[in-house]
C-alpha cells in the first residue's frame, strides 16, 4: 500500500493536512515464500511499494 | 420583477441548447461505427452531463444571491487552488505557505469582496500576500528552489484566488442605471467565456484541419479559433439587452472576453504541460479538472471587471 502525496498534505508533525489530492494505491497481496530471512520479506516488500510509487528508491 | 425576467430568458436559453445537445449526442451515440467516434461522441455526452450539472449549481448558488455566489467562487478557487498546488512540487517547508493560502488568504479575499472593500481586495494578493507568503516560508529555513517555489505558490493564488474572485466581485459594480441588474454581469461574464470554450471545440470538431499551437494545447485548431471566437462575439453583442452596454460596446466587450479566455486556456495550458500534466485533476466527467474550466475564466474575469469599472461604474 503506497500513500501518495500524503509526505507533502501532511509533512512530519504536523497537526493539519494541506487540502491537496492525495491517493491510495493498493499493490497485490505478498505471497509467503518458505525459507525467505526477514531481511529479504522486508527487502521484496520494499521493493513492491517502491514500484507502486512509480519511482526510484 | 424585470431583472428576474431577463435572467430566466437566459436560464431557458441555456436549458434549451442542453436539451438541444443532449439530443444531438443521443442521435450520434446511436450511429457511431468506429471506436475513434466512440470515443467522441462519449466525451461530447460527459461534457453535456457534466454542463447540466454545472448550470444546476450555479442556479442554486445564484438563487441565494450575494452569498450564495460569492461561496460557489469560493469553492471553485479552493479545488482550483487544490489541483494547481498537487500538481505543482513542494516541499515540507512550504506547510505553512500552503495551509496559510488554502485557509487564510482565500477566505478573507472573498470576505473582503462580500464587505465590498475594493480598495483592499484589488491589492491584498498582489501586495499583501506576495510578500507574505515568502516572509512565512523563509522561517522554514530551506533555500532550496526557494524562489521557483515562492513563484509558483504565488502563481497559483493568484490565478485560482485573486483572478477567479474577480468574477463574483461583479456583483458589486456600482453602475449607474443598472443598480439592481448586476447578477446579469456576471451571467453575461460566464455564458460568453464558455459558450466561446464550448463553440470553439464545436468548430474544431466539425471543421478542425490547421493546428494553432500542437505543443501547446493540441485540440485547438485555427478553424475552431475563429468560428468558435467569432460567433461568440456575434451572440455577445446580442446579449447587449443583459447588460449596461450599446450593442456595439457589448460586441467590444465580448471580443476582449473571448480574447482573454483563449490566451487564458492557451497560457494555463502550457503551464500544466510544465508541470508535466494533460488535465489539471478529474473533478468534472468529460471536462478534466476543475481549473480545466475555469482557466478562461481567471484571464477574462479581472480585464472585463477593471474595463466595466473604468468605463460603466
Amino acid at each position: 500500500m503506497y500513500l501518495d502525496n500524503l509526505h507533502r498534505s501532511m509533512p512530519r508533525g504536523v497537526l493539519f493536512p494541506v487540502p491537496l489530492t492525495c491517493m491510495v494505491r493498493f499493490g497485490a497481496p505478498l505471497a509467503a515464500v518458505s525459507r525467505e530471512g526477514k531481511e529479504q520479506v522486508l527487502a521484496r516488500a520494499r521493493g513492491e511499494v517502491v514500484k507502486l510509487s512509480g519511482g526510484t528508491p | 420583477m424585470n431583472v428576474d425576467q431577463r435572467l430566466i430568458g437566459v436560464l431557458i436559453g441555456v436549458v434549451a441548447l442542453l436539451v438541444v445537445s443532449s439530443g444531438v449526442g443521443a442521435i450520434l451515440s446511436t450511429r457511431v461505427t468506429s471506436d475513434g467516434q466512440r470515443a467522441v461522441i462519449d466525451n461530447l455526452n460527459a461534457r453535456t452531463k457534466a454542463w447540466w450539472i454545472m448550470v444546476i449549481v450555479l442556479v442554486i448558488a445564484f438563487a441565494f444571491g450575494r452569498v450564495g455566489t460569492l461561496t460557489l467562487f469560493a469553492f471553485a478557487s479552493f479545488f482550483a487552488l487544490r489541483e494547481f498546488i498537487t500538481l505543482t512540487p513542494t516541499r515540507a517547508g512550504d506547510y505553512v505557505p500552503l495551509l496559510l493560502s488554502f485557509f487564510v488568504l482565500l477566505p478573507a479575499q472573498y470576505a473582503l469582496i462580500g464587505y465590498d472593500r475594493y480598495g483592499i481586495f484589488a491589492i491584498f494578493i498582489p501586495v499583501y500576500a506576495f510578500l507574505l507568503l515568502p516572509t512565512v516560508a523563509v522561517f522554514a529555513a530551506d533555500t532550496e528552489d526557494f524562489l521557483s517555489r515562492c513563484a509558483k505558490l504565488q502563481w497559483g493564488v493568484m490565478i485560482c484566488v485573486y483572478c477567479i474572485s474577480y468574477a463574483p466581485a461583479l456583483l458589486f459594480l456600482r453602475i449607474p442605471g443598472y443598480e439592481g441588474s448586476d447578477a446579469l454581469l456576471i451571467v453575461y461574464l460566464l455564458l460568453i467565456v464558455q459558450l466561446s470554450d464550448v463553440l470553439q471545440y464545436v468548430f474544431g470538431k466539425l471543421l478542425g484541419r490547421t493546428k494553432l499551437a500542437p505543443r501547446v494545447s493540441p485540440s485547438k485548431t485555427v478553424e475552431g479559433l475563429l468560428g468558435g471566437g467569432l460567433s461568440a462575439t456575434a451572440i455577445g453583442g446580442a446579449l447587449f439587452p443583459l447588460t449596461p452596454f450599446t450593442f456595439f460596446e457589448s460586441l467590444a466587450m465580448s471580443f476582449v472576453i473571448v480574447a482573454m479566455g483563449f490566451v487564458g486556456g492557451l497560457t494555463l495550458s502550457a503551464v500544466k504541460r510544465s508541470l508535466g500534466a494533460k488535465n489539471w485533476g478529474a473533478l468534472i466527467e468529460g471536462h478534466g479538472g476543475m481549473l480545466d474550466r475555469l482557466d478562461s475564466v481567471s484571464f477574462a474575469a479581472p480585464i472585463f471587471f477593471h474595463l466595466t469599472r473604468f468605463f460603466f461604474a
